[in-house]
């Protein structure tokens, strides 16, 4: 199995790079490659079972289509041909057709028919509770920025989607799983991380799967009070 | 000023002023509510009370309050009367509150100085309002995500503050490539590290990855601490500035400085790097005052580190250390957690990093545990970690990813039991790690640890 990150150095905002260290974890006997943001990705030139792509700050996201932007045709081809990707933050936001802002229009890879908005005066805090399947999802939001809904991920049960007004969070096509949800997604939701790795063709059990249960349990049960009030933090 | 603003600004100065005078009179000495009342009142309140003749400003991400709370210090060794806000009252409230306590009742100016420690996300509203003489930034990082998104928006804000106080001369980290370009055509003042040779694991999460200039790598010419130290790029020259006032030598007990008049000595208000580095903030600023070095250094013999950050004793042989640790931000714990890297004593840990809020939607997330380098506890010389908090199921899986032996974690979800796990046996130090939001608690766990240690060791308190 051939894990890549796309540039870890700087899209590493909010704990993201955890969900590569969590697979590898998981999966020692995994390849991982980590693409510096000087470098040609990996799935330019060779099989890649896993595309991981974190939230970085705003102003790095021009850098980083910049970089990327030579290679959006291969990137399409590739998950158009089965590749997952996981874009967890602000990260989903590079794939649609871009972002408009205070300072114009940042065009993205328009791979996805999406656009995102930036509103750099109004942070957006939650947490959130959603479903995937028969899966429950929790995890957390923190950004600037919003898009419009298509093909979403999951369904929200408590707190914002993708819009951050209605009910559905995150794209999903095919095997591209983007979501706002930040940080380290993967090891605050061990049964989507198995769903991932077999769906990676790589079944089995997940590293400190007890202790990492126990946490999603004691997460789920918090965010299943009724009543909950998802807005979070300073804006809560 | 219009009539209907002097009316409003009268209202929220009588008001703030007799709260103030009430609170005093009952004991409620740092509390915020006074300047809180003024602000409800008038939002534009900090722009019309009179300041001191001398107002500083100390902003950033860590290490503001250390810096303001010694600065104070040391003006009022100099023998100016001095307000402050050192109990974490950076906010509006807390900032009107410390002034409204520097005026009289015609708003007139009744002390000397101000030194106000204003909160880095709110600088672009109450820095150009307190008309600073001098505003001292101690060094960018990433910090709570829900408050302040990253070091980049902060730097925004920053600069828009920055901008809109003409008057203000810096005094700036050179060692921050994140802040120091803050500024640019403005009087700068660089205070910064030299070289202390040290070998540094690197950390998970690094604030400063590419050049701001080009999206180059940047290099080092050596570093001290997470993204600190003489940074330049390869490809575009982006560099560190020189600094003005550079600490070239330290050992435990003093540091020597390279200054624009030559060298000097000045004795460490504690060992501590990021600590070094606030006190290197503070000697930039006074002596560009005009302190001279050797008042200065004889003063800071007398200063300390504010206790609500650090204390230390010796116990029945063994040092029980309190130190805060930031939850939420992932730089503060991971420079203290460097620290204790760096520290080869037989020690046991307990760490209260969790924030405890009576209103259940002030939660933070966990992701910053993610970036914090809590592999830097997986060290023979650390003996136990004894954790606890509501997160400690979240605390235990990170410390277990970190590659913790279970055995030497002890997951507790009150933080008052901690006390009881500490194995006094063979260890030289003790450390509670507490967050910004438990120093009474972590007061109250060192206190018990205390206690065991003193009956155990049938040492007299």
């Amino acid at each position: 199995m051939i894990i890549e990150a796309l540039y870890p150095e700087l899209c590493n905002l909010y704990g993201d790079m955890a969900n590569l260290r969590y697979l590898a974890a998981c999966r020692p006997q995994a390849q991982i490659i980590q693409t510096q943001f000087q470098q040609t990705p990996a799935f330019c030139r060779e099989p890649v079972d896993l595309l991981y792509l974190g939230a970085m700050p705003e102003d790095s996201q021009a850098m980083a289509l910049r970089r990327l932007a030579p290679y959006a045709a291969a990137l399409r081809d590739r998950i158009e041909g089965g590749m997952a990707v996981l874009a967890t933050g602000n990260a989903l936001e590079l794939f649609g057709q871009g972002i408009a802002g205070p300072d114009g229009f940042l065009p993205g890879l328009g791979l996805f028919p999406y656009r995102s908005r930036r509103d750099m005066e109004n942070r957006h805090n939650s947490q959130f509770l959603g479903a995937f399947r028969d899966m429950a999802v929790v995890g957390y939001k923190s950004q600037f920025s919003s898009s419009e809904i298509w093909q979403p991920f999951l369904t929200v049960q408590g707190g914002f989607g993708t819009d951050l007004q209605g009910k559905q969070e995150g794209v999903r096509h095919k095997n591209f799983f983007g979501t706002y949800l930040l940080g380290p997604f993967l090891v605050l939701n061990p049964p989507f991380t198995r769903y991932l790795l077999e769906l990676l063709h790589s079944p089995g059990p997940l590293a400190f799967e007890q202790a990492a249960m126990e946490a999603y349990q004691c997460r789920l049960a918090a965010l299943q009070v009724p009543g909950l009030n998802f807005r979070v933090g300073e804006n809560g | 000023m219009k009539l209907w603003k002097k009316i409003r600004f009268w209202i929220a100065f009588l008001g703030g002023k007799a709260f103030l005078a009430w609170y005093l009179r009952t004991g409620h000495r740092q509390n915020d509510r006074p300047g809180m009342v003024s602000m409800r009142l008038y939002s534009d309140f900090l722009q019309y009370i009179t300041k001191p003749p001398l107002t500083i400003v100390v902003t950033g991400t860590n290490g503001k309050t250390t810096i303001a709370a010694i600065t104070a210090k040391l003006l009022q060794a100099q023998g100016k009367t001095v307000t402050y806000n050192d109990w974490g009252a950076n906010h509006h409230a807390g900032i009107a509150r410390c002034l409204l306590d520097a005026v009289s009742w015609r708003n007139r100016s009744t002390r000397d100085a101000a030194v106000i420690e204003v909160d880095e996300l709110i600088s672009p509203l109450d820095v150009p309002a307190l008309r600073p003489q001098y505003i001292v930034v101690s060094n960018l990082a990433r910090d709570s995500m829900l408050r302040n998104g990253h070091p980049g928006y902060i730097y925004h804000r920053l600069k828009a503050a920055i901008a809109n106080t003409p008057g203000a001369t810096l005094i700036l980290n050179g060692d921050d490539p994140l802040s120091f370009p803050l500024g640019q055509g403005r009087r700068r003042l660089y205070f910064g590290l030299g070289n202390l040779g040290y070998r540094l694991p690197p950390n998970l999460a690094c604030d400063f990855p590419v050049c701001p200039r080009c999206g180059g790598k940047p290099a080092y010419r050596y570093r001290n601490y997470r993204h600190m130290g003489q940074v330049y790029c390869p490809d575009c020259g982006f560099t560190s500035p020189r600094r003005d006032y550079q600490m070239t030598a330290k050992n435990q007990h003093a540091m020597v400085v390279a200054e624009p008049e030559g060298m000097a000595t000045y004795p460490l208000i504690s060992p501590e790097l990021h600590n070094v580095a606030n006190q290197m903030a503070v000697v930039t600023l006074l002596r560009e005052m005009g302190i001279p070095s050797q008042m200065l250094a004889w003063q800071m013999r007398l200063v300390q580190i504010p206790t609500s950050r650090e204390s230390r004793e010796t116990v029945g042989g063994i040092q029980l250390i309190t130190q805060i640790a930031k939850g939420q931000n992932p730089t503060a714990v991971s420079t203290v957690f460097t620290s204790l890297a760096s520290d080869p004593a037989r020690m046991e840990i307990i760490l209260l990093l969790d924030e405890l809020y009576p209103d259940p939607r002030k939660v933070e997330t966990v992701a910053w545990m993610y970036d914090t380098d809590y592999e830097f506890l997986n060290r023979d010389n650390i003996r136990k970690i004894i954790l606890a908090g509501p997160r400690y199921l979240d605390h235990r899986l990170r410390l277990l990813l970190a590659g913790i032996p279970e055995e030497k974690l002890v997951c507790l979800a009150e933080e008052k039991d901690t006390p009881a796990h500490v194995d006094i046996h063979g260890v030289e130090k003790i450390f509670v790690l507490h967050d910004v939001n438990a120093i009474s608690r972590g007061r109250a766990v060192r206190d018990a640890v205390r206690h065991r240690i003193q009956a155990e060791r049938q040492v007299r308190p």
